[in-house]
């Protein structure tokens, strides 16, 4: 635990004080608490300051959604972008941001709408959300992502978007983001972890079949569709302000799995979540930290996060549906 | 309906197609001009739409009509009516080969003289390179699923995960390669025929070829082949090599696709459903008549991409994507049915 936030702070630092106008960490932590004017001192505090935050922020959303979908569907592959819930989001945010309004609350309204149709017909296509079996949920979502994501480059191409944009767009990631994101996402995540962390003894109940969770006094169908809700909620606005990005959501509830080994995760459930959205926060900050040292801010973070999350979901998918079978 | 009939048709629509994508573009020449093509000494006009749009349309035809054999090649072989060498990164492998290959030259060029300009990938090294990816990212989805035998689902779910893995190296490798090459970045990650030339599409041309002499040499093979490896046997045919000189034909015809135009999705899994629906079983009315139809499908999907937003357009593959990913819904909710894990 104490390794995990010694990490993610390392990551801060280290995200805060490199760039363009590179200082020192100590110099870094230095502008925080008080700006000189300089040049460097606004690169600290209003470009690399509110892109960290949102970074930290976005991944917390993704693994907490992605954690809820798994203890739905009770699908060890689970993963907001990979059962089609974020590229429906990407979908609706990309049409209200060409069509309706780019409020904030336009925006978010629209990216849940979105996803939620997306999560909706990934699990009337898997079968319904109890027959269907991981990989045919896993299955149903990449097609109902593809889809919603050729859509999304159709409206922006119709729009009149450059290419650039497009892709961006597409992968996901931190470029120039600011305060106004920040400004979106912080209420919504402070509501969604809230209830997840809320939800938490429910969703150790509903990790079981129905029929027990029935005969504990409680109505599975209800809560999983109020869980469902928050995960979407979640997913949505973390694509309103980074884009779609895949497998951090799968990836961090399993690490946060082996870090504090099944059992625990099995019966603390609010600790696993907890994990889950600290590593979460980490891996997005270190990734896209990464993606501005190694690609020098060329490619956006979801290129880095699609590469490696996608190396992990074959190593651990492999792994989950070896144990299931 | 007689098959020369449905044949006939289907070259018609071919033609009309053909015709139509001459003819409208983001500026929309006039009757005149599409005729002009033909002249021994075109005019201006229409020299422009020989030299903008003829490639294009050859490139499609080409792109489609290789794709939708392969698809029907990977369906037969590994016996999984879902397989497509874009969903499954074969595609994706092919253009990770090709963008390494542009680097390692770029690399070596730049110390060079005449520095990184002059040095670009020779064409016709590109579809070889292609198809050396291709085989290495097939062995790679094969093993990755492989569980006591081949899982048909789990396939597809490694494949498509691979294919992401391998699109976002190629993304990175792409803009590393230089600043402002977004328009190659789509090329190699969505699949566009944009601004193609026609000696983009000669080399893969010959590649075609050859496959298609060494399908044609097994045709009598693959339609044994749908049954199982025994039942094949059986019936007489060598599957320890007919399997993988037809595998490597797949995999070669999807390389040189993807050499022309990127990863174009979702024509391999599409065009042979529609086949079998339109010329029945047989698998030598499949073989051509995959080849036409997938023709077809490029060839309209480009045409339909570039009359979207002109002059912007949606490159071919998100076109083929948004038709394709509704069909593919459909397999999967046919194959809970049929296929267990």
């Amino acid at each position: 635990m104490l390794g995990l936030l010694g990490l993610s702070s390392l990551a801060a630092l280290l995200s805060l004080s490199s760039g363009a106008y590179a200082t020192t960490w100590g110099q870094a932590l230095a502008y925080l608490l008080h700006d000189d004017g300089s040049h460097s001192a606004f690169a600290v505090v209003a470009l690399r300051l509110p892109r960290l935050l949102c970074a930290f922020g976005v991944g917390i959303a993704l693994s907490l959604s992605g954690a809820l979908i798994q203890v739905i569907v009770r699908n060890p592959l689970g993963d907001p972008g990979l059962t089609g819930v974020t590229s429906g989001a990407a979908f609706g945010v990309a049409l209200s941001l060409t069509l309706i309004s780019a409020s904030p609350i336009g925006l978010l309204t629209t990216g849940v709408l979105g996803g939620s149709f997306a999560a909706f017909l990934t699990l009337t296509i898997a079968g319904g959300p109890r027959a269907a079996q991981p990989v045919h949920i896993i299955l149903a979502g990449i097609a109902v992502s593809v889809f919603f994501l050729a859509a999304t480059s159709g409206v922006l191409v119709m729009s009149r978007s450059s290419m650039q944009t497009l892709y961006i767009w597409l992968v996901g990631g931190f470029i120039n983001r600011s305060w106004t994101e920040f400004t979106l996402l912080w209420p919504v995540l402070f509501v969604g972890v809230s209830a997840a962390l809320l939800l938490s003894p429910v969703l150790r109940l509903l990790r079981f079949d129905d029929d027990t969770a029935t005969a504990l006094g409680l109505r599975p169908a209800l809560w999983r569709a109020v869980a469902g809700a928050v995960s979407v909620l979640l997913a949505a606005v973390s694509v309103a302000v980074a884009g779609p990005l895949g497998f951090v959501g799968f990836v961090a509830p399993h690490l946060a799995r082996i870090l504090i080994s099944r059992r625990l995760a099995h019966e603390h459930m609010a600790l696993w979540l907890g994990v889950s959205g600290l590593l979460g926060g980490t891996l997005v900050i270190w990734a896209d930290t990464a993606s501005r040292l190694i690609l020098a801010g060329r490619a956006p973070a979801g290129v880095l996060i699609a590469m490696i999350g996608g190396l992990a979901f074959l190593v651990l998918a492999r792994k989950e549906l070896s144990l299931g079978k | 309906m007689a098959s020369s009939v449905k044949y006939v048709l289907v070259i018609a629509a071919l033609i009309l197609t053909t015709v139509f994508s001459l003819k409208l573009g983001a500026v929309s020449a006039s009757w005149a001009d599409v005729r002009g093509v033909f002249d021994t000494d075109p005019d201006a006009v229409s020299r422009a739409i020989l030299n903008l749009r003829w490639p294009r349309i050859v490139g499609a035809a080409v792109v489609g009509c290789y794709l939708a054999v392969a698809g029907l090649l990977f369906q037969i072989l590994l016996r999984n009516p879902l397989a497509d060498p874009t969903i499954f990164g074969v595609s994706s492998g092919a253009a990770l080969a090709v963008v390494i290959a542009m680097n390692i030259v770029i690399a070596l060029g730049s110390g060079t003289e005449g520095g990184a300009s002059a040095s670009y990938l020779p064409t016709q090294l590109v579809p070889p390179i292609a198809m050396g990816g291709a085989l290495c990212a097939s062995f790679a989805v094969v093993a990755l699923a492989w569980k006591k035998g081949m899982q048909p689902l789990r396939l597809l779910l490694f494949g498509a995960v691979l294919a992401v893995v391998l699109n976002g190296a190629v993304m990175t490798l792409v803009l590393s390669l230089s600043e402002a090459r977004t328009e190659l970045a789509i090329l190699w990650l969505a699949g566009s025929l944009y601004a193609r030339d026609i000696a983009d599409v000669l080399p893969g041309l010959w590649w075609g070829l050859g496959c298609f002499l060494a399908i044609g040499f097994y045709a009598r093979s693959l339609s044994a082949l749908r049954f199982d490896r025994d039942t094949a046997r059986a019936m007489g045919v060598e599957t320890k090599v007919a399997v993988p000189v037809l595998l490597l034909a797949a995999a070669a015809l999807a390389a040189s696709a993807v050499a022309i135009a990127g990863p174009v999705g979702f024509v391999g899994l599409l065009v042979p459903h529609i086949t079998r629906l339109v010329f029945g079983p047989s698998v030598r009315h499949m073989l051509l008549g995959s080849a036409l139809f997938g023709a077809l499908l490029v060839m309209l999907s480009d045409l339909v991409g570039r009359m979207i937003a002109p002059p912007l357009e949606l490159p071919v593959g998100i076109v083929t994507s948004l038709i394709g990913a509704p069909f593919f819904a459909v397999l999967i909710r046919q194959s809970l049915r049929k296929v267990a894990l």
